[in-house]
Protein backbone atom coordinates (compact mmCIF):
# COMPACT_ATOMS: atom_id res chain seq x y z
CA UNK A 1 0.00 0.00 0.00
CA UNK A 2 1.21 3.66 -1.68
CA UNK A 3 0.95 6.43 0.98
CA UNK A 4 -2.49 7.26 -0.23
CA UNK A 5 -3.32 10.49 2.41
CA UNK A 6 -0.71 11.94 3.95
CA UNK A 7 -2.87 13.57 7.87
CA UNK A 8 -1.48 16.53 8.36
CA UNK A 9 -0.64 15.73 12.04
CA UNK A 10 1.45 13.24 10.90
CA UNK A 11 3.05 14.83 8.03
CA UNK A 12 6.33 15.17 9.42
CA UNK A 13 6.76 11.61 10.13
CA UNK A 14 8.17 9.26 7.73
CA UNK A 15 5.57 8.19 6.09
CA UNK A 16 4.08 3.75 5.48
CA UNK A 17 4.81 2.55 2.05
CA UNK A 18 5.24 -1.16 2.37
CA UNK A 19 5.63 -1.60 -1.27
CA UNK A 20 8.52 0.61 -0.83
CA UNK A 21 10.47 -1.87 0.95
CA UNK A 22 9.83 -5.32 -0.71
CA UNK A 23 11.20 -3.80 -4.03
CA UNK A 24 14.18 -1.92 -2.23
CA UNK A 25 16.23 -4.94 -2.37
CA UNK A 26 16.04 -5.23 -5.87
CA UNK A 27 16.93 -1.51 -6.07
CA UNK A 28 19.78 -1.76 -4.71
CA UNK A 29 21.52 -5.45 -5.99
CA UNK A 30 24.68 -5.89 -5.21
CA UNK A 31 24.93 -3.42 -2.64
CA UNK A 32 22.75 -4.90 0.13
CA UNK A 33 24.28 -7.71 1.70
CA UNK A 34 21.71 -11.07 2.06
CA UNK A 35 21.48 -11.25 5.67
CA UNK A 36 20.61 -7.65 5.66
CA UNK A 37 18.24 -8.06 2.82
CA UNK A 38 16.19 -10.63 4.49
CA UNK A 39 16.41 -8.62 8.05
CA UNK A 40 14.64 -5.74 6.06
CA UNK A 41 11.90 -8.33 4.53
CA UNK A 42 11.29 -9.41 7.78
CA UNK A 43 11.36 -6.14 9.52
CA UNK A 44 8.71 -5.05 6.61
CA UNK A 45 6.46 -7.82 7.65
CA UNK A 46 6.73 -7.53 10.96
CA UNK A 47 7.87 -10.98 11.65
CA UNK A 48 10.57 -9.81 14.14
CA UNK A 49 8.45 -7.90 17.06
CA UNK A 50 10.38 -5.98 20.03
CA UNK A 51 12.67 -3.82 20.96
CA UNK A 52 15.57 -6.62 21.81
CA UNK A 53 14.60 -8.96 19.35
CA UNK A 54 14.93 -6.12 16.89
CA UNK A 55 18.03 -4.92 18.00
CA UNK A 56 19.81 -8.02 18.64
CA UNK A 57 18.69 -9.55 14.82
CA UNK A 58 20.20 -6.52 13.49
CA UNK A 59 23.39 -6.66 15.33
CA UNK A 60 23.54 -10.02 14.12
CA UNK A 61 23.01 -9.14 10.67
CA UNK A 62 25.79 -6.69 10.73
CA UNK A 63 28.16 -9.49 11.77
CA UNK A 64 27.22 -11.33 8.89
CA UNK A 65 27.92 -8.14 6.57
CA UNK A 66 31.40 -7.86 8.71
CA UNK A 67 32.35 -11.20 8.01
CA UNK A 68 31.99 -11.06 4.42
CA UNK A 69 33.82 -7.43 4.30
CA UNK A 70 36.84 -6.97 2.42
CA UNK A 71 39.17 -4.45 3.16
CA UNK A 72 39.89 -2.78 -0.22
CA UNK A 73 43.73 -2.81 -1.06
CA UNK A 74 43.55 1.42 -0.89
CA UNK A 75 41.40 1.87 2.02
CA UNK A 76 41.65 1.11 5.51
CA UNK A 77 39.27 -0.70 7.67
CA UNK A 78 38.38 1.94 10.00
CA UNK A 79 37.05 4.30 7.35
CA UNK A 80 36.04 1.81 4.54
CA UNK A 81 33.46 0.16 6.40
CA UNK A 82 31.68 2.58 7.96
CA UNK A 83 31.04 3.66 4.31
CA UNK A 84 30.00 0.49 3.90
CA UNK A 85 27.92 0.08 6.50
CA UNK A 86 25.73 3.01 5.92
CA UNK A 87 23.52 1.74 2.80
CA UNK A 88 23.24 -1.57 4.95
CA UNK A 89 21.73 0.86 7.65
CA UNK A 90 19.88 2.97 5.11
CA UNK A 91 17.55 0.41 3.61
CA UNK A 92 17.10 -1.24 6.76
CA UNK A 93 16.02 2.15 8.08
CA UNK A 94 13.55 2.32 4.51
CA UNK A 95 12.09 -0.79 5.43
CA UNK A 96 11.51 -0.13 8.55
CA UNK A 97 12.56 3.20 10.88
CA UNK A 98 15.29 2.23 13.48
CA UNK A 99 14.24 2.48 17.19
CA UNK A 100 15.89 4.65 19.76
CA UNK A 101 17.66 1.55 20.77
CA UNK A 102 18.61 0.47 17.80
CA UNK A 103 20.41 3.85 17.04
CA UNK A 104 22.47 4.00 20.02
CA UNK A 105 23.53 0.70 18.73
CA UNK A 106 24.59 1.86 15.65
CA UNK A 107 26.56 4.65 17.25
CA UNK A 108 28.01 2.31 19.11
CA UNK A 109 28.87 0.13 16.66
CA UNK A 110 30.65 3.05 14.60
CA UNK A 111 32.33 4.27 16.97
CA UNK A 112 33.54 0.75 17.72
CA UNK A 113 34.53 0.55 13.91
CA UNK A 114 36.32 3.85 13.93
CA UNK A 115 38.69 2.34 16.81
CA UNK A 116 39.67 -0.73 15.39
CA UNK A 117 43.67 -1.01 16.26
CA UNK A 118 45.12 -0.41 13.23
CA UNK A 119 47.51 -2.56 13.26
CA UNK A 120 44.87 -5.53 13.01
CA UNK A 121 45.24 -7.52 9.56
CA UNK A 122 41.50 -8.01 8.02
CA UNK A 123 40.94 -10.94 9.94
CA UNK A 124 42.42 -10.12 13.11
CA UNK A 125 40.06 -6.98 12.78
CA UNK A 126 36.37 -8.50 11.92
CA UNK A 127 37.20 -11.03 14.46
CA UNK A 128 37.50 -8.21 16.85
CA UNK A 129 34.48 -6.69 15.75
CA UNK A 130 32.36 -9.69 15.90
CA UNK A 131 33.70 -10.43 18.91
CA UNK A 132 32.88 -7.18 20.63
CA UNK A 133 29.42 -7.10 19.05
CA UNK A 134 28.80 -10.52 20.75
CA UNK A 135 29.73 -8.93 23.90
CA UNK A 136 27.62 -5.68 23.31
CA UNK A 137 24.28 -8.16 22.89
CA UNK A 138 25.30 -9.98 25.51
CA UNK A 139 26.21 -7.50 28.35
CA UNK A 140 24.02 -4.66 27.00
CA UNK A 141 20.97 -6.66 26.13
CA UNK A 142 20.76 -10.16 27.45
CA UNK A 143 22.29 -9.87 30.91
CA UNK A 144 20.96 -6.27 31.94
CA UNK A 145 17.22 -8.10 31.22
CA UNK A 146 18.54 -10.89 33.74
CA UNK A 147 19.25 -8.18 35.82
CA UNK A 148 16.35 -6.62 35.65
CA UNK A 149 14.56 -9.70 35.83
CA UNK A 150 15.59 -10.09 39.32
CA UNK A 151 15.83 -6.89 40.20
CA UNK A 152 11.97 -6.58 39.60
CA UNK A 153 11.48 -9.92 40.70
CA UNK A 154 12.32 -8.56 44.25
CA UNK A 155 9.31 -6.02 43.87
CA UNK A 156 6.90 -8.13 43.74
CA UNK A 157 5.16 -10.11 46.60
CA UNK A 158 2.93 -12.85 47.43
CA UNK A 159 -0.40 -11.59 46.56
CA UNK A 160 0.36 -8.95 43.94
CA UNK A 161 -1.90 -8.27 41.20
CA UNK A 162 0.39 -7.05 38.23
CA UNK A 163 -0.90 -5.25 35.10
CA UNK A 164 1.01 -5.15 32.16
CA UNK A 165 0.75 -4.26 28.79
CA UNK A 166 1.42 -5.55 25.37
CA UNK A 167 4.18 -8.02 24.92
CA UNK A 168 7.18 -6.96 26.80
CA UNK A 169 10.31 -9.30 26.83
CA UNK A 170 11.35 -7.81 30.26
CA UNK A 171 8.24 -8.17 31.65
CA UNK A 172 8.59 -11.87 30.75
CA UNK A 173 11.21 -12.18 32.37
CA UNK A 174 10.46 -10.26 35.85
CA UNK A 175 7.42 -13.00 35.94
CA UNK A 176 9.72 -16.32 35.61
CA UNK A 177 12.31 -14.71 37.60
CA UNK A 178 9.64 -13.99 40.33
CA UNK A 179 7.79 -17.58 39.72
CA UNK A 180 11.47 -19.03 40.72
CA UNK A 181 11.51 -17.13 43.77
CA UNK A 182 8.24 -18.82 44.62
CA UNK A 183 6.22 -15.68 44.81
CA UNK A 184 2.40 -16.17 44.30
CA UNK A 185 1.03 -13.52 42.11
CA UNK A 186 -1.73 -12.84 39.43
CA UNK A 187 -0.78 -11.05 36.09
CA UNK A 188 -3.00 -9.25 33.74
CA UNK A 189 -1.99 -8.85 30.79
CA UNK A 190 -3.65 -6.15 28.94
CA UNK A 191 -3.83 -5.61 25.08
CA UNK A 192 -4.50 -3.58 22.28
CA UNK A 193 -5.53 -3.58 18.40
CA UNK A 194 -4.40 -4.17 15.53
CA UNK A 195 -1.06 -5.92 16.88
CA UNK A 196 -2.45 -7.69 19.60
CA UNK A 197 1.17 -8.29 21.17
CA UNK A 198 -0.35 -8.85 24.49
CA UNK A 199 -1.21 -12.75 23.13
CA UNK A 200 2.46 -13.62 23.29
CA UNK A 201 3.18 -12.76 26.80
CA UNK A 202 -0.05 -14.14 28.07
CA UNK A 203 0.59 -17.67 26.15
CA UNK A 204 4.07 -17.47 27.74
CA UNK A 205 3.37 -17.09 30.40
CA UNK A 206 0.59 -19.68 30.23
CA UNK A 207 3.19 -21.88 29.97
CA UNK A 208 5.68 -20.68 32.31
CA UNK A 209 2.98 -21.31 35.16
CA UNK A 210 1.98 -17.91 36.04
CA UNK A 211 -1.97 -17.19 36.99
CA UNK A 212 -2.59 -15.33 34.33
CA UNK A 213 -5.54 -13.32 32.72
CA UNK A 214 -6.09 -11.30 29.41
CA UNK A 215 -7.90 -8.11 29.03
CA UNK A 216 -8.16 -5.48 26.63
CA UNK A 217 -7.83 -1.56 26.86
CA UNK A 218 -11.50 -0.85 27.51
CA UNK A 219 -10.98 -2.76 30.85
CA UNK A 220 -8.63 -0.96 32.19
CA UNK A 221 -10.88 0.64 34.70
CA UNK A 222 -11.79 -2.30 35.83
CA UNK A 223 -8.82 -3.84 36.30
CA UNK A 224 -6.67 -1.32 37.69
CA UNK A 225 -9.10 -1.21 40.98
CA UNK A 226 -7.51 -4.64 41.41
CA UNK A 227 -4.14 -3.63 40.45
CA UNK A 228 -1.81 -3.66 43.19
CA UNK A 229 1.14 -2.55 40.73
CA UNK A 230 1.83 -1.93 37.10
CA UNK A 231 5.02 -3.76 35.40
CA UNK A 232 5.70 -2.49 31.76
CA UNK A 233 8.35 -3.09 28.94
CA UNK A 234 9.91 0.10 27.21
CA UNK A 235 11.80 1.02 24.17
CA UNK A 236 13.29 4.32 25.35
CA UNK A 237 14.19 6.52 28.80
CA UNK A 238 14.59 9.85 27.60
CA UNK A 239 16.50 12.36 29.76
CA UNK A 240 13.96 13.67 31.57
CA UNK A 241 12.72 9.85 32.46
CA UNK A 242 10.24 10.08 30.12
CA UNK A 243 9.49 7.01 28.67
CA UNK A 244 8.63 5.95 25.46
CA UNK A 245 6.79 2.77 25.18
CA UNK A 246 4.48 0.48 22.68
CA UNK A 247 1.08 3.00 22.09
CA UNK A 248 -1.09 2.48 25.00
CA UNK A 249 1.52 2.52 27.74
CA UNK A 250 0.25 6.16 28.81
CA UNK A 251 -3.13 5.03 29.00
CA UNK A 252 -2.25 2.84 31.55
CA UNK A 253 0.17 4.21 33.49
CA UNK A 254 -2.22 7.27 33.49
CA UNK A 255 -4.70 5.28 34.82
CA UNK A 256 -2.48 3.59 37.36
CA UNK A 257 -2.01 6.81 38.75
CA UNK A 258 -5.36 7.57 39.14
CA UNK A 259 -5.88 4.86 41.09
CA UNK A 260 -2.53 5.24 43.45
CA UNK A 261 -0.97 1.86 41.81
CA UNK A 262 2.73 2.07 41.58
CA UNK A 263 3.95 2.52 37.91
CA UNK A 264 7.25 0.02 37.21
CA UNK A 265 9.16 0.51 33.75
CA UNK A 266 11.90 -2.09 33.08
CA UNK A 267 14.84 -0.62 30.92
CA UNK A 268 17.64 -1.39 30.04
CA UNK A 269 20.58 0.95 29.80
CA UNK A 270 21.04 1.01 26.12
CA UNK A 271 17.73 2.54 25.33
CA UNK A 272 18.68 5.41 27.71
CA UNK A 273 18.77 8.43 25.19
CA UNK A 274 20.17 11.85 25.40
CA UNK A 275 17.24 13.50 24.58
CA UNK A 276 13.49 14.78 25.48
CA UNK A 277 10.27 14.68 23.22
CA UNK A 278 7.67 17.14 24.46
CA UNK A 279 5.02 15.06 23.22
CA UNK A 280 4.60 11.83 21.16
CA UNK A 281 3.95 12.94 17.89
CA UNK A 282 6.96 14.76 17.27
CA UNK A 283 8.99 11.81 16.69
CA UNK A 284 7.48 8.44 16.16
CA UNK A 285 6.80 5.54 13.80
CA UNK A 286 3.48 5.09 11.30
CA UNK A 287 1.94 1.76 10.68
CA UNK A 288 -0.24 0.35 8.28
CA UNK A 289 -3.34 1.99 8.57
CA UNK A 290 -4.91 -1.07 6.84
CA UNK A 291 -4.85 -3.37 10.20
CA UNK A 292 -7.34 -0.64 11.42
CA UNK A 293 -10.36 -1.34 9.91
CA UNK A 294 -11.09 -4.45 7.42
CA UNK A 295 -13.55 -3.32 4.38
CA UNK A 296 -15.05 -6.01 2.59
CA UNK A 297 -17.89 -4.28 0.69
CA UNK A 298 -16.32 -2.15 -2.36
CA UNK A 299 -18.45 0.89 -1.58
CA UNK A 300 -16.85 0.61 1.87
CA UNK A 301 -13.61 -0.03 0.35
CA UNK A 302 -14.07 3.39 -1.93
CA UNK A 303 -15.17 5.59 1.43
CA UNK A 304 -12.27 4.35 3.63
CA UNK A 305 -9.49 5.27 0.68
CA UNK A 306 -11.03 8.73 -0.33
CA UNK B 1 20.21 5.49 70.75
CA UNK B 2 20.67 2.20 69.38
CA UNK B 3 22.44 2.78 65.78
CA UNK B 4 24.93 4.85 67.96
CA UNK B 5 25.13 1.83 70.12
CA UNK B 6 26.02 -1.18 67.22
CA UNK B 7 28.17 2.03 65.15
CA UNK B 8 30.06 1.33 68.84
CA UNK B 9 30.34 -2.13 68.92
CA UNK B 10 31.39 -2.43 65.52
CA UNK B 11 34.15 0.02 66.11
CA UNK B 12 35.30 -2.62 69.29
CA UNK B 13 35.11 -4.91 66.54
CA UNK B 14 37.70 -3.83 64.42
CA UNK B 15 39.87 -2.80 67.77
CA UNK B 16 39.40 -6.15 68.70
CA UNK B 17 39.75 -8.25 65.75
CA UNK B 18 42.34 -11.24 65.71
CA UNK B 19 42.22 -10.76 61.71
CA UNK B 20 45.17 -10.62 59.47
CA UNK B 21 43.68 -10.04 56.05
CA UNK B 22 40.89 -6.83 55.04
CA UNK B 23 38.45 -9.85 53.98
CA UNK B 24 38.94 -11.58 57.29
CA UNK B 25 38.08 -8.44 58.93
CA UNK B 26 35.37 -7.64 56.58
CA UNK B 27 33.50 -11.12 57.03
CA UNK B 28 33.84 -10.39 60.99
CA UNK B 29 32.34 -7.01 60.84
CA UNK B 30 29.44 -8.46 58.63
CA UNK B 31 29.08 -10.96 61.19
CA UNK B 32 29.03 -8.85 63.65
CA UNK B 33 26.51 -6.49 61.94
CA UNK B 34 24.26 -9.58 61.00
CA UNK B 35 24.06 -10.29 64.90
CA UNK B 36 23.39 -6.89 65.96
CA UNK B 37 20.69 -6.69 62.94
CA UNK B 38 18.51 -10.19 64.25
CA UNK B 39 18.48 -9.08 67.76
CA UNK B 40 17.57 -5.64 67.50
CA UNK B 41 13.87 -4.54 68.10
CA UNK B 42 14.38 -0.76 67.24
CA UNK B 43 13.93 -0.44 63.95
CA UNK B 44 15.64 -0.53 61.10
CA UNK B 45 18.11 2.51 62.33
CA UNK B 46 20.44 -0.20 63.75
CA UNK B 47 20.55 -1.98 59.93
CA UNK B 48 20.94 0.79 58.00
CA UNK B 49 23.77 2.10 60.44
CA UNK B 50 25.68 -1.06 60.39
CA UNK B 51 25.29 -1.15 56.39
CA UNK B 52 26.58 2.60 56.33
CA UNK B 53 29.37 2.22 59.00
CA UNK B 54 30.40 -0.28 56.91
CA UNK B 55 30.65 0.64 53.28
CA UNK B 56 32.28 4.22 54.65
CA UNK B 57 34.91 2.02 56.59
CA UNK B 58 36.43 -0.52 54.34
CA UNK B 59 35.89 2.45 51.10
CA UNK B 60 40.09 2.69 51.40
CA UNK B 61 41.03 -0.72 52.43
CA UNK B 62 42.27 -0.90 49.34
CA UNK B 63 44.95 1.56 49.13
CA UNK B 64 47.46 0.03 51.04
CA UNK B 65 49.60 -2.86 51.01
CA UNK B 66 50.52 -3.31 54.69
CA UNK B 67 47.67 -5.06 56.78
CA UNK B 68 48.21 -3.15 59.88
CA UNK B 69 48.29 0.13 58.35
CA UNK B 70 45.02 -0.64 56.69
CA UNK B 71 43.86 -1.60 59.95
CA UNK B 72 44.93 1.95 61.07
CA UNK B 73 43.02 3.64 58.74
CA UNK B 74 40.02 1.90 58.78
CA UNK B 75 40.06 2.44 62.92
CA UNK B 76 40.70 5.92 62.57
CA UNK B 77 37.55 6.18 59.50
CA UNK B 78 35.04 4.34 62.03
CA UNK B 79 36.00 6.62 64.87
CA UNK B 80 35.10 9.37 62.80
CA UNK B 81 32.09 7.82 61.64
CA UNK B 82 31.26 7.40 65.03
CA UNK B 83 31.85 11.28 66.13
CA UNK B 84 29.87 12.15 63.20
CA UNK B 85 27.10 9.95 64.01
CA UNK B 86 27.22 11.32 67.70
CA UNK B 87 26.98 14.74 66.53
CA UNK B 88 24.41 14.60 64.21
CA UNK B 89 21.22 15.20 66.46
CA UNK B 90 23.32 18.46 67.51
CA UNK B 91 23.96 19.89 63.49
CA UNK B 92 20.22 19.00 63.03
CA UNK B 93 19.42 21.02 65.56
CA UNK B 94 21.69 24.05 64.33
CA UNK B 95 20.26 23.47 60.71
CA UNK B 96 17.13 23.14 62.06
CA UNK B 97 16.13 25.78 64.44
CA UNK B 98 15.53 28.64 61.81
CA UNK B 99 12.94 27.18 60.65
CA UNK B 100 11.05 27.79 64.00
CA UNK B 101 9.88 31.12 64.52
CA UNK B 102 8.76 33.02 67.50
CA UNK B 103 4.89 33.03 67.61
CA UNK B 104 4.73 29.54 65.63
CA UNK B 105 2.77 26.11 66.55
CA UNK B 106 4.71 23.30 65.62
CA UNK B 107 2.53 20.34 65.67
CA UNK B 108 4.44 16.78 66.33
CA UNK B 109 3.60 12.97 66.92
CA UNK B 110 5.64 10.21 68.69
CA UNK B 111 8.66 10.54 70.83
CA UNK B 112 12.10 11.60 68.71
CA UNK B 113 15.04 12.53 70.53
CA UNK B 114 15.89 14.43 67.37
CA UNK B 115 12.93 16.51 67.43
CA UNK B 116 13.09 16.80 71.14
CA UNK B 117 16.82 18.14 70.53
CA UNK B 118 15.96 20.75 67.68
CA UNK B 119 12.99 21.82 69.89
CA UNK B 120 15.26 22.53 72.78
CA UNK B 121 17.79 24.05 70.97
CA UNK B 122 15.71 26.57 69.83
CA UNK B 123 13.78 27.42 72.25
CA UNK B 124 16.81 27.41 74.85
CA UNK B 125 19.93 28.72 72.78
CA UNK B 126 17.91 30.70 70.13
CA UNK B 127 15.53 32.07 72.34
CA UNK B 128 12.83 31.31 70.21
CA UNK B 129 9.19 31.67 71.82
CA UNK B 130 6.90 28.81 70.04
CA UNK B 131 4.17 26.15 71.22
CA UNK B 132 3.94 23.00 70.68
CA UNK B 133 1.07 20.56 70.31
CA UNK B 134 1.89 17.09 70.41
CA UNK B 135 -0.49 13.99 69.54
CA UNK B 136 -0.32 11.49 72.08
CA UNK B 137 0.59 9.05 70.08
CA UNK B 138 -0.54 5.35 70.80
CA UNK B 139 0.54 2.66 70.90
CA UNK B 140 2.75 3.32 73.45
CA UNK B 141 2.30 7.20 74.32
CA UNK B 142 5.40 8.68 73.91
CA UNK B 143 3.84 11.58 72.59
CA UNK B 144 3.56 12.23 76.90
CA UNK B 145 7.30 11.48 77.23
CA UNK B 146 7.98 14.52 74.92
CA UNK B 147 5.55 16.97 76.48
CA UNK B 148 6.78 16.30 79.76
CA UNK B 149 10.56 16.83 78.50
CA UNK B 150 9.35 19.76 76.81
CA UNK B 151 7.12 21.50 79.70
CA UNK B 152 10.33 21.21 81.80
CA UNK B 153 11.97 23.23 79.52
CA UNK B 154 9.66 26.27 79.62
CA UNK B 155 8.29 25.42 76.50
CA UNK B 156 4.24 25.83 76.49
CA UNK B 157 2.78 22.15 74.95
CA UNK B 158 -0.40 21.07 74.74
CA UNK B 159 -1.27 17.18 74.16
CA UNK B 160 -3.99 16.30 71.91
CA UNK B 161 -5.29 12.49 70.97
CA UNK B 162 -4.05 11.44 67.41
CA UNK B 163 -7.51 11.73 66.17
CA UNK B 164 -7.27 15.46 66.70
CA UNK B 165 -4.80 16.10 64.80
CA UNK B 166 -6.72 17.23 61.55
CA UNK B 167 -8.67 19.58 63.93
CA UNK B 168 -5.30 21.12 65.45
CA UNK B 169 -3.64 21.77 61.93
CA UNK B 170 -5.77 24.76 61.72
CA UNK B 171 -4.16 25.98 64.06
CA UNK B 172 -0.95 25.25 63.63
CA UNK B 173 2.13 26.81 61.37
CA UNK B 174 4.09 23.32 60.26
CA UNK B 175 4.95 19.93 61.55
CA UNK B 176 8.24 18.13 62.46
CA UNK B 177 8.71 15.01 62.65
CA UNK B 178 11.20 12.58 63.32
CA UNK B 179 11.40 8.87 61.47
CA UNK B 180 13.05 5.32 61.79
CA UNK B 181 14.47 5.10 58.33
CA UNK B 182 14.71 7.82 55.24
CA UNK B 183 14.18 5.69 52.07
CA UNK B 184 15.59 5.94 48.49
CA UNK B 185 12.95 8.10 47.41
CA UNK B 186 12.74 10.59 50.26
CA UNK B 187 10.21 8.92 52.05
CA UNK B 188 10.08 7.72 55.53
CA UNK B 189 9.38 5.31 57.73
CA UNK B 190 8.20 5.86 61.10
CA UNK B 191 5.96 6.07 64.24
CA UNK B 192 2.34 5.00 63.07
CA UNK B 193 0.14 8.45 62.58
CA UNK B 194 3.30 9.93 60.53
CA UNK B 195 1.72 9.21 57.55
CA UNK B 196 -1.67 10.53 58.57
CA UNK B 197 -0.09 13.97 60.01
CA UNK B 198 1.68 14.02 56.66
CA UNK B 199 -1.72 13.98 54.42
CA UNK B 200 -3.66 16.47 56.67
CA UNK B 201 -0.36 18.83 56.54
CA UNK B 202 -0.21 18.95 52.59
CA UNK B 203 -4.93 19.11 52.75
CA UNK B 204 -4.23 22.18 54.88
CA UNK B 205 -1.23 23.57 52.75
CA UNK B 206 1.21 23.53 55.78
CA UNK B 207 4.94 22.73 55.99
CA UNK B 208 5.44 18.94 56.67
CA UNK B 209 9.18 18.74 57.82
CA UNK B 210 11.30 15.31 59.03
CA UNK B 211 14.30 15.74 61.86
CA UNK B 212 16.41 12.83 61.16
CA UNK B 213 20.00 11.20 60.91
CA UNK B 214 21.77 10.41 57.77
CA UNK B 215 22.97 7.06 59.53
CA UNK B 216 19.10 6.05 58.94
CA UNK B 217 19.05 6.33 55.33
CA UNK B 218 18.44 3.04 53.99
CA UNK B 219 18.26 1.60 50.22
CA UNK B 220 15.07 0.24 50.27
CA UNK B 221 12.39 1.55 47.77
CA UNK B 222 8.92 0.70 49.52
CA UNK B 223 5.77 1.49 47.07
CA UNK B 224 3.27 1.15 49.43
CA UNK B 225 2.04 0.64 52.73
CA UNK B 226 2.30 -3.17 52.53
CA UNK B 227 5.86 -3.18 51.85
CA UNK B 228 6.78 -2.11 54.96
CA UNK B 229 5.12 -4.62 56.83
CA UNK B 230 8.63 -6.57 56.98
CA UNK B 231 9.83 -3.74 59.04
CA UNK B 232 6.86 -3.86 61.44
CA UNK B 233 7.60 -6.88 63.67
CA UNK B 234 4.13 -8.02 62.47
CA UNK B 235 1.39 -6.26 63.00
CA UNK B 236 0.65 -7.33 66.70
CA UNK B 237 -2.77 -8.67 67.86
CA UNK B 238 -4.20 -8.01 71.31
CA UNK B 239 -6.04 -10.55 73.22
CA UNK B 240 -10.19 -9.73 72.80
CA UNK B 241 -10.86 -9.04 76.47
CA UNK B 242 -12.35 -12.48 77.94
CA UNK B 243 -15.20 -10.96 79.64
CA UNK B 244 -17.20 -10.35 76.14
CA UNK B 245 -16.55 -12.74 73.74
CA UNK B 246 -16.58 -11.93 70.23
CA UNK B 247 -20.39 -11.82 69.38
CA UNK B 248 -20.15 -13.83 66.13
CA UNK B 249 -18.11 -16.65 68.13
CA UNK B 250 -21.74 -19.00 66.33
CA UNK B 251 -20.37 -18.35 63.13
CA UNK B 252 -16.89 -18.99 63.94
CA UNK B 253 -15.03 -16.15 63.37
CA UNK B 254 -13.17 -13.59 65.99
CA UNK B 255 -12.72 -10.20 66.02
CA UNK B 256 -9.82 -9.25 64.12
CA UNK B 257 -7.09 -6.18 65.95
CA UNK B 258 -4.28 -4.98 63.82
CA UNK B 259 -1.93 -2.50 65.31
CA UNK B 260 0.69 -1.61 63.43
CA UNK B 261 3.56 0.57 65.04
CA UNK B 262 5.17 2.26 61.51
CA UNK B 263 4.23 3.67 58.36
CA UNK B 264 5.62 4.63 55.03
CA UNK B 265 5.59 8.35 54.43
CA UNK B 266 5.89 8.85 50.59
CA UNK B 267 8.57 11.85 49.46
CA UNK B 268 5.57 14.13 47.73
CA UNK B 269 4.12 14.70 51.60
CA UNK B 270 7.30 15.81 52.98
CA UNK B 271 8.63 19.52 52.56
CA UNK B 272 12.18 19.20 54.05
CA UNK B 273 14.35 16.34 55.69
CA UNK B 274 16.49 18.61 58.29
CA UNK B 275 19.68 16.20 58.25
CA UNK B 276 23.31 16.54 59.22
CA UNK B 277 24.29 16.26 55.40
CA UNK B 278 22.18 19.20 55.33
CA UNK B 279 18.33 20.48 54.92
CA UNK B 280 17.45 18.48 51.34
CA UNK B 281 14.57 18.13 49.66
CA UNK B 282 12.99 14.37 49.37
CA UNK B 283 14.69 14.22 45.87
CA UNK B 284 17.74 15.03 47.37
CA UNK B 285 18.15 12.29 49.85
CA UNK B 286 18.80 9.84 46.53
CA UNK B 287 21.77 11.79 45.72
CA UNK B 288 23.18 11.74 49.37
CA UNK B 289 22.03 7.98 49.56
CA UNK B 290 24.25 7.35 45.78
CA UNK B 291 27.37 9.90 47.63
CA UNK B 292 26.95 7.90 50.82
CA UNK B 293 26.44 3.95 49.62
CA UNK B 294 29.54 4.67 46.46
Amino acid sequence: TGVQKVVALFAHLPQYEREKCISLPAQHAGQIHPAVATLGLQYAEGAIQGANARCIAMLTAFKAFISDYETPATKTLNRDLEARLRPQIQYLVDCRPVGINMGNAIKWLKARIAKVPPHLDDGAAKAYLCSEIDGYISERIVLASSAIAELGASTIQDGDVVVTFAAAHTVEQICRAALALGRKFKVIVLDARPQWDGRRLWARLVEAGADVSYAGLHALAHVMRRATKVVMGSHACLSNGAVVARAGSALVALSAAGANVPVLVACETYKFAERVMLDSICSNELGDPDDLIQVRRREGERLWRG
Amino acid sequence: PAAIAAIKVLLEVIQKSPATTIMGLQIELQTAADSLKEHQTEGISVASGCELFMRFVTRTALENAEYEECKKRILSRGEFFRDHSTRARAKIAELGSPFLRDGHIVLTTGFSRVVLNLLLHAAMHMKRLFEVVVADSQPGGPGLQLAQRLVEAGIPVTVIDESAVAVAMERADMALVGAEGVVENGGVISKIGTYQMAIVCQASRKPFYIAVESFKFVRQYPLNQRDIVAFDGLARRLSVDAAKPAASKAKGIEMEYERRTRDYTPPKYITLLFTDLGVLTPSAVSDELIKLYY
